[in-house]
């Protein structure tokens, strides 16, 4: 009996596919396992809540610093835990603790003696505080004039040009935003 | 398709899966390159360095335009892979001011930081050659909210 020879078998398009996804997956769980082990090495340090009690900013540093050296700052809706991604300020070398102050409802201050700002963003927005209309911008102030690399020890808060505006506590951006801008 | 091809061929895609984040922001750069224009130039004293300040109007009308400055060698353009020190949108009345060859102020009459890093370079674990600190406006808040709708 003679056997016809075998053709050559080609996967089904669906096999390819399947492949690719499961590749892209893969990416999707390191950067979330990498996510979880940061979120498992983070110690919660600073939490200071918003004058309208609505907001806490938290102050989290590296439980080993051996994973990772970065100290960050969450906004997060009161009572909230640090998550693990998301900060609006990334700082390294700090050797000394940091200092929060809201100013106001939507304006909060770190003040840091030595440390390198590896990222910061200037706003956070939440869709759980006031249903999304909250804003909140936040400002840097060094205490030194160079606080990563500390070669010059001159504070520089008395040249700061600007200086944090004391103004009622109880005021949101949105009502700041009302008013005339120079 | 013999057995070593298509084990081959599942490696590759599954190795295209894994880069194909990266994959889709490179093709993004690449052909939704915004316009640059830059804006400002300004030299270190010790003439080592340059702050640049460009403004980027994405290819696609309803993406917002972006304010970035830059730190690079005295007269050098920017690379392609190079971060910005500051990348803001909705920025107005930025300025650039060397205070001394390491020291670098950025000040803003408004806007939304997107991204800031306060050292140069940022991917060193050197000390720093330049650290950079923004001055807000001294009064009210530096960007509004949403007004996009």
């Amino acid at each position: 009996m003679k056997t016809e020879p075998r053709a050559a078998s080609v996967p089904p398009p669906i096999a390819f596919f399947t492949v690719f996804l499961v590749g892209l997956l893969t990416a999707a769980g390191f950067k979330a396992i990498r996510d979880y082990a940061l979120d498992l090495n983070q110690r919660e340090t600073v939490r200071v809540t918003s004058p309208d009690r609505q907001i806490d900013a938290v102050f989290v540093e590296p439980a080993f610093k051996l994973i990772t050296g970065e100290s960050d700052l969450y906004l997060v809706p009161k009572g909230e835990p640090a998550p693990s991604w998301g900060a609006v300020l990334r700082i390294t070398e700090l050797n000394e603790p940091a200092k929060l102050t809201w100013t106001r409802s939507g304006m909060l201050e770190f003040i840091y003696g030595h440390g390198c700002v590896q990222k910061f963003s200037n706003f956070w927005h939440s869709d759980d505080v006031f249903e999304g209309r909250r804003y909140v911008e936040l400002r840097l102030y060094p205490a030194t004039e160079l606080p990563c690399s500390g070669g010059v020890a001159k504070p520089v808060l008395s040249k700061k040009p600007t200086l944090p505006v004391k103004n009622p506590i109880n005021h949101t951006i949105a009502k700041a935003d009302t008013e005339p801008r120079s | 398709m013999s057995s070593s091809a298509r084990r081959l061929s599942f490696a590759i895609l599954f190795l295209i899966g894994m880069a194909s984040p990266l994959i889709a922001h490179a093709v993004t750069l690449r052909w939704l390159a915004p316009a640059v224009d830059e804006v400002e130039r300004v030299t270190s004293p010790d003439s080592r360095h340059d702050v640049v300040i460009v403004r980027r109007q994405p290819a696609l009308n309803f993406l917002r335009a972006s304010t970035e400055v830059y730190v690079v060698s005295h007269g050098s353009k920017i690379a392609r892979g190079d971060d910005p020190v500051l990348l803001a949108t909705k920025a107005e009345g930025v300025q650039s001011a060397w205070i001394d060859d390491r020291l670098l102020e950025i000040r803003y009459s408004q806007a939304r930081v997107d991204g800031f890093t306060a050292i140069w370079p940022s991917r060193s674990n050197r000390t720093p050659n330049v650290e950079i600190r923004l001055i807000p406006p001294a009064a009210g808040f530096s960007f509004a909210p949403e007004d996009d709708s």
